[in-house]
């Protein structure tokens, strides 16, 4: 038996051994090469000057301007995670709970046609929206609106940005919410409603809390993407519209400053992770508060 | 169930909300429908007539053919090589129990939490710094592969977290029967455990593929002058004259896509449900030889 679990354990490390060799020479060098290159250890430009932390000092003091387009992006992203996880709630709600053996075929409809392409759903929106867009040109030819005013709102800036994100996301959203819901132990509920509690105070002590897990996956299923984001901003975005993903984008793609493109992808991947870890301690806080 | 679930009031608010964000989603990509078959090449209203003309200059652009081709290459490459991978990974992940497991959980699962922006940059300082440091003796060439080499690793944990849950469902009765009757762990793998996994394989295929496919992000910074269908269509994008031929294409590539998907969802419902009574009666087979024994 030992000679079995030694030689399972053997299979197992080679099993494991590609994958692995994989991902630490395409993903964890990778990541740590872009540490090196932000405090200077690695330049692949002459005119880049030796190590220092003088590009993290530029960035975090906000002397020049990425702090502030962090910030503003920061924003963005969590107006569209927030009203795309409320808007979101309510669908997962109804079919794990509602729908009954409907539920896989809706939950199908919902997301088969938005599983396709990402391009396609931003160039829809891209067609819609402008000046001379679906929409205004719509108003104008049934003369709800003259050709002279267009709806401004449409054509470039944060708004259009903040909807197109919130429309990719909506399909995707729900599934982890769906996914806490449904691997819900129902029995709880009939307890609730033996111990003479009301619908919705069931609702709010009951199925909310048991969601939460999966509100807070939801969550971060939109924001992680959102607030590094550049392709939307270059589409319906215009100047009003640029974010932090955009800067990064330009720092890197026009090759003007490697560096300080090092410096801004590190932040934006730590800002990712401590409000993940936040997140984490609030749910368990809010499970432990609960017992 | 007895929280608002039950109330036909909330049932029939619930209901509405769930029409009402259908047709939010479905509007916009119905409107591009209907506009690949509008003859103006302003896309607006009104309506100008009908024509296939744009699908007509679609199909001749050669640029966007070729843009096309690079791309399914480059996903059958990737989403071929990240099949093996994760499948390699999800085995011993979902059916061993060894020390090092959470962390190394936590390695595959990290390239979810990396925006895909921050790792295209990521490839690229690595892929330019290779040749700098051996002062180009080994150049790696900013290319189709490179992208694919990257796709890898985007693709590695969504197939992972596919496979998991489908591996774990398998009895481990059945493992242990066939290596009691003497089957080599290979053998094993090959007879009992792929064909039990091939419905959830094919489905995690299919999804890498189409991901690969439409995948910008990371494909922008490391392709170099290879153009995929993704960074053509945004370039494009950007002169209004190309847009309706470019709705064209769109149009037939999420229609395909949307075939495929609903198509292997259905496949893969039809052979669960087989392959569920198999693995039952067989489970209960493997239960019987090992008493026996």
């Amino acid at each position: 038996m030992t000679s079995l679990a030694r030689r399972r354990h053997r299979v197992t490390r080679s099993l494991l051994a590609l994958p692995l060799g994989w991902l630490l020479l395409f993903f964890v060098i990778p990541v740590s090469l872009v540490v090196a290159y932000s405090v200077g250890i690695l330049a692949t430009f002459t005119k880049e000057e030796g190590v220092s932390l003088e590009s993290w000092r530029l960035f975090l003091t906000g002397e020049n301007v990425y702090m502030l387009l962090f910030i503003k992006s920061f924003r963005m992203a969590l107006i569209v995670a927030v009203v795309v996880v409320i808007l979101a709630y309510p669908i997962a709600y109804f079919l794990a709970m509602i729908a009954d053996k409907y539920k896989y075929s809706l939950l199908l409809l919902m997301i088969a046609p938005f599983m396709t392409n990402f391009f396609m759903r931003v160039m829809a929106w891209k067609v819609l929206l402008g000046r001379q867009g679906v929409i205004n040109s719509f108003l104008f030819w049934t003369g709800l609106r003259d050709p002279s005013n267009p709806i401004e709102g449409l054509a470039f800036g944060e708004i259009p940005v903040m909807i197109v994100l919130g429309y990719v996301w909506i399909p995707f959203v729900m599934l982890p919410m769906f996914a806490a819901m449904i691997s819900m132990d129902r029995r709880l509920l009939e307890a609730a409603t033996d111990l003479g509690a009301s619908r919705w105070r069931s609702f709010w002590k009951v199925t909310f809390p048991l969601s939460l897990p999966g509100v807070v996956a939801s969550f971060f299923f939109v924001f992680i993407p959102t607030i590094g984001e550049f392709v939307v901003p270059k589409l319906v975005g215009g100047t009003r519209g640029y974010m932090f993903g955009s800067a990064i984008d330009d720092l890197f793609g026009m090759g003007l400053d490697w560096r300080t493109g090092s410096v801004l992808s590190l932040w934006l991947v730590m800002a990712v992770f401590i409000l993940a870890l936040l997140f984490m301690r609030l749910v368990r806080f809010g499970r432990l508060a609960e017992s | 169930m007895n929280d608002i679930a039950t109330s036909k009031l909330a049932k029939w608010v619930l209901i509405g909300i769930f029409i009402v964000e259908i047709i939010f989603l479905y509007a916009p990509v119905s409107l591009l429908y209907i506009f690949s078959f509008n003859q103006g090449s302003v896309v607006g209203f009104p309506f100008s007539g009908f024509t296939l003309d744009w699908y007509e200059t679609a199909f001749t652009n050669r640029g966007l053919l070729l843009s096309m081709r690079t791309s399914a290459t480059i996903a059958l490459m990737s989403s071929t090589a990240s099949i093996v991978v994760g499948l390699l990974m999800a085995i011993p992940l979902a059916r061993r129990k060894f020390k090092a497991k959470t962390p190394i959980m936590a390695l595959v699962l990290s390239p979810l939490v990396v925006p895909h922006l921050v790792f295209g940059v990521a490839l690229l300082i690595t892929f330019r710094s290779v040749s700098l440091v051996t002062n180009d003796a080994i150049e790696f060439p900013l290319s189709l592969g490179a992208v694919a080499i990257g796709h890898v690793v985007v693709l590695m944990p969504l197939i992972v977290l596919i496979l998991i849950p489908r591996l774990q469902r398998i009895d481990a009765h059945l493992e242990e029967a066939a290596q009691d009757l003497g089957a080599s762990g290979w053998r094993t793998f090959r007879t009992i455990i792929l064909p039990l996994i091939a419905p959830a394989l094919a489905a995690a295929y299919v999804i890498s593929f189409i991901i690969s496919f439409n995948e910008y992000a990371v494909a922008v910074f490391v392709s170099g002058p290879t153009t995929t269908f993704p960074i053509y269509v945004l370039n494009e994008l950007q002169v209004p004259v190309r847009v309706p031929q470019i709705i064209a294409i769109s149009v037939i590539v999420v229609t395909i896509s949307l075939l495929v998907v609903v198509g292997a969802e259905l496949m893969r419902r039809v052979f669960e449900r087989r392959y569920r009574v198999l693995s039952q009666t067989a489970g209960l087979l493997g239960v019987a030889d090992a008493d026996t024994e």
